[in-house]
C-alpha cells in the first residue's frame, strides 16, 4: 500500500510538467463543452482529439484523453436539467428529476446535486482504481494465451449483450469488426487477405479510420439526415449552482453508495457504458430507494443515481483497460488506440515497463474531478452559451476535424477515403439499428483474439478443449456463454409471461 | 411486404457479402504447415458467424418483420425495474434523405477537390456548402465562417502542428504558395 502511495505521489508530481497540466485543463474543457453540445456524442469528441496526441508525449495524451472522458460525463448535466436537453444518452435520467426540480423553481440546487454526485462519483471512481488496478494486474500475468481468448471473448459477448437493441445486429457488427482486423498481411503466416491487390490494404485496416468514420462522420451525417437543430434552445437559463450541504447529503448516503457500487461495476464489465450504468443506476433506485414513490418528481435521489454511477463508471473502465488491455466503452476503446499510437501496450506488464505513466494517469484522475467540478460551477455561463451555435457550423468544423485527424496519421489523402466510406458504413450501422460500439472494439480487439486463438492452438496442439478444460479460461467462457444465452432466456420467459396474461 | 423487404434487406446484402468473402478466403495463397490451422480458419470461422446470424434472421424477419429478436438490455432485464436505455436515443419526427446525399456527395467531393483545388480553397467551399446544406441560410455568416475557418485550419495544422497538408495542382497550387507565404508558413 504504502509502495502504492509512493507512486501515486510521484504521479501528482509528474502532473506539474507543464505539457501534463495543459493536456489536463485542454481535456476537462473540450470534455464539458462535447458533453454540453447535444450533436457531439462524448465518444465523438475523444475520437477528435485522438489524432492530435500523435506529437504529444504519451502521458499528456493519455492525461488530455482521460480529463475528457471524465469531465464528459458531467457537461450534460447542465443542459439536461436547465433546456431538457441531454447532452449525453446517460444523461437521459437526470430529465426526470433534475429537470423537474430546475423546473419546479430550484435549478441552482439541482445542479448543486448534479455537481457533488459528479464529484463524489469521480473521487471514488479514482480511488477504486488506484485500489484495484495493482491486484488485478498481479492476476493477470498469471495468464497464458486460453486465458486472454477466454477475456477477450467475455468482452465481446457482454458488449453485445448489454447494450439495448437487437443481439444479432450487436453480433453482426461485432463480426464486422472482427473481418475488417483481418485484412491486411497475416501477422502469423506471412499472407495477404482480402487485400484484393490494393497496396494500400496489405497494411491492414487501422482502426482510426473506423473510429473516426463511423464515430465523427457517420453521427454527423445522422445528425444531417434528421435536418440538424435550427433553433437555440428555449428555457430559462438560470446558471447558478448552490451546492448541498453535507448534512443533505448524509441522509441520502445510500443512495451515494448503490450508485457508486452499480457505477464501478458496470465500469469493470466490458460494454456496460455510463450510460447503462446510470439507467441501471435509477431503476435501482426506483426499486430500494426510501423516497422511491417520489422519484420522477424532482427530488435528489434522482439527480444522484445516475450521476454518481455515470462519473463512477470511468475508473471501472480504465481497470480492465490498463491491466488486460481490454477497453470495456468506445471512449476506453479510443484510449487504447492512443497507448498503441505511441508504441505502449496496457495489459498486466504496465506496471512494471511504465509504472511513472499509470501513476500519473491515476493522479490526474483526482485532479481532474477536482478540476471538473471546479469548471461545472465557474465556467457554466459561457458552456452554456456553447448551445446558441448553430448545430450546421458545429458539425462541418467536426468533419473538419475528423478528416484532417485521419490525413495527419500518414499525410496521405487515400486515409481520407477511408474516413468518408466508415462514415458511411457508421451511418448505415445507425440507420439500419446496427449499434457501432461492437464494430469498433471488434476492429481493435479482433488482432488480439486472433493472436491468442493461434497461439493456444500452436501451444496446445490444436486441442480446442483446453479454453474449457483450465479453470480461469473455462470459468469465463461459462460467463460468456450465459451472456449469449441470457437474451434468449428472457425472451423465452416473456413469451411466457405474455401467454399466461392473454391466453 | 414492403415492410418485410426492407427489414430483409440488410441481412440479405450482408449474407450474400459473406458468401463472397468465405469463397475468397478459401483461396488465400500459403502453403500449409502440418499441424498449424492456417491463416483462413480465422476469417472462415467469423464469415461462417456472419452467415449463421443473418440467416437467423432473416427466418424471424419472415416469420414477423416487426421482431427484433432477443435484444440486448441483460443488466436492465436482470435488475427488472431499470428503464431501457434505447429510450435514450429517440426516432426523429423527420428526415432529409435528400441533405443526406447531398451532404456524402459534397464530402466525396472534397476529398477529390482537395488534391486539386488545395486545402484552403477546397476547404473554404466545403465549409460553405455544408454549412448551407445543414439548413443555414444567413450568407453574411456562412461566408466569413468558411473563409476565416479555412485559414484557421491551415494555420493551426501547417504553421503550429507542422502537418503538411495538401497544395493542389497548377494554378491553384500558387494561391496555397501565396496564402502560406502570408501565413509564414514555410
Amino acid at each position: 500500500m504504502l509502495e502504492v502511495a509512493q507512486h501515486l505521489a510521484g504521479g501528482f508530481a509528474d502532473l506539474v510538467q507543464p505539457a501534463n497540466a495543459l493536456a489536463l485543463v485542454v481535456g476537462l474543457v473540450v470534455g464539458m463543452l462535447v458533453a454540453v453540445l447535444p450533436g457531439l456524442t462524448l465518444v465523438m469528441g475523444v475520437v477528435l482529439a485522438l489524432p492530435f496526441t500523435y506529437g504529444m508525449p504519451i502521458t499528456a495524451s493519455i492525461i488530455l484523453l482521460t480529463a475528457m472522458y471524465i469531465s464528459g460525463t458531467y457537461g450534460g448535466a447542465i443542459t439536461s436539467i436547465l433546456f431538457r436537453i441531454p447532452g449525453e444518452p446517460m444523461d437521459v435520467p437526470l430529465l426526470w428529476d433534475g429537470w423537474s426540480m430546475a423546473h419546479a423553481g430550484d435549478p441552482a440546487r439541482a445542479l448543486g446535486w448534479t455537481l457533488f454526485a459528479a464529484a463524489t462519483g469521480g473521487l471514488i471512481t479514482a480511488t477504486v482504481m488506484v485500489t484495484l488496478a495493482v491486484p488485478f494486474a498481479k492476476v493477470a500475468l498469471s495468464f497464458d494465451s486460453p486465458e486472454y481468448f477466454a477475456i477477450v471473448l467475455f468482452g465481446f459477448t457482454s458488449v453485445v449483450t448489454l447494450g439495448g437493441g437487437s443481439l444479432a445486429n450487436a453480433l453482426i457488427s461485432l463480426f464486422v469488426g472482427m473481418l475488417l482486423s483481418t485484412v491486411g498481411v497475416d501477422e502469423i503466416y506471412g499472407v495477404d487477405r482480402f487485400t484484393f491487390g490494393v497496396d494500400m490494404l496489405r497494411d491492414g485496416i487501422g482502426y482510426l479510420p473506423v473510429m473516426v468514420g463511423a464515430y465523427g462522420l457517420g453521427e454527423v451525417l445522422v445528425r444531417l439526415e434528421q435536418g440538424f437543430a435550427s433553433a437555440p434552445p428555449s428555457g430559462d437559463a438560470k446558471v447558478k449552482t448552490r451546492i448541498p450541504t453535507l448534512a443533505e447529503a448524509w441522509k441520502i448516503r445510500m443512495t451515494f453508495l448503490r450508485a457508486a457500487i452499480v457505477g464501478v461495476v458496470c465500469g469493470i464489465i466490458p460494454g456496460a457504458g455510463a450510460t447503462i450504468a446510470s439507467f441501471v443506476s435509477y431503476g435501482i433506485e426506483g426499486q430500494y430507494g426510501k423516497r422511491r414513490a417520489l422519484l420522477g418528481t424532482g427530488i435528489a435521489e434522482g439527480i444522484v443515481a445516475p450521476q454518481v454511477a455515470s462519473t463512477a463508471s470511468v475508473g471501472g473502465h480504465m481497470v480492465p483497460l490498463l491491466t488486460l488491455g481490454i477497453p470495456g466503452s468506445g471512449a476506453t476503446a479510443v484510449i487504447l488506440g492512443a497507448f498503441l499510437l505511441h508504441g505502449v501496450q496496457p495489459g498486466p506488464q504496465i506496471f512494471q515497463t511504465q509504472s511513472a505513466l499509470v501513476y500519473a494517469i491515476f493522479a490526474s484522475t483526482f485532479v481532474a474531478v477536482l478540476g471538473m467540478c471546479a469548471l461545472g460551477y465557474f465556467a457554466i455561463r459561457p458552456l452554456v452559451k456553447v448551445l446558441y451555435l448553430p448545430e450546421a457550423i458545429v458539425s462541418v468544423f467536426v468533419i473538419m476535424f475528423c478528416l484532417i485527424g485521419a490525413y495527419s496519421e500518414h499525410n496521405n489523402l487515400t486515409d481520407l477515403w477511408m474516413i468518408v466510406v466508415f462514415g458511411v458504413v457508421g451511418y448505415l450501422f445507425e440507420r439500419f439499428r446496427f449499434p457501432i460500439a461492437p464494430m469498433v472494439l471488434g476492429a481493435i480487439l479482433g488482432p488480439v483474439a486472433e493472436t491468442a486463438f493461434q497461439t493456444s492452438m500452436i501451444s496446445y496442439r490444436n486441442d480446442w478443449t483446453v479454453f474449457f478444460t483450465r479453470p480461469v479460461s473455462g470459468a469465463v467462457m461459462v460467463l460468456s456463454a450465459i451472456a449469449l444465452l441470457y437474451p434468449f432466456y428472457a425472451r423465452a420467459r416473456r413469451k411466457r409471461a405474455v401467454a399466461v396474461q392473454h391466453p | 411486404m414492403r415492410e418485410r423487404l426492407r427489414a430483409l434487406a440488410p441481412y440479405v446484402v450482408v449474407l450474400v457479402s459473406a458468401g463472397v468473402l468465405h469463397l475468397i478466403a478459401t483461396r488465400f495463397d500459403y502453403a500449409p504447415h502440418a499441424g498449424r490451422l492456417g491463416p483462413d480458419i480465422w476469417p472462415r470461422a467469423i464469415l461462417a458467424l456472419i452467415a449463421g446470424v443473418c440467416i437467423f434472421r432473416i427466418l424471424t424477419v419472415l416469420r414477423a418483420p416487426r421482431d427484433e429478436g432477443p435484444g440486448g438490455g441483460v443488466l436492465q432485464d436482470v435488475l427488472g425495474n431499470a428503464p431501457p436505455a434505447r429510450d435514450a436515443q429517440p426516432e426523429p419526427d423527420e428526415r432529409f434523405p435528400g441533405l443526406l446525399a447531398l451532404g456524402v456527395a459534397i464530402t466525396i467531393a472534397y476529398v477529390w477537390l482537395l488534391g486539386v483545388l488545395g486545402f484552403a480553397l477546397a476547404s473554404a467551399l466545403y465549409i460553405g456548402a455544408m454549412i448551407r446544406v445543414g439548413r443555414y441560410r444567413r450568407w453574411r455568416v456562412i461566408v466569413p465562417t468558411a473563409l476565416v475557418g479555412s485559414l484557421a485550419f491551415m494555420f493551426v495544422f501547417q504553421k503550429i502542428v507542422y502537418l503538411s497538408l495538401p497544395i493542389g495542382r497548377s494554378p491553384f497550387d500558387a494561391v496555397s504558395l501565396a496564402l502560406m507565404r502570408l501565413m509564414g508558413i514555410r
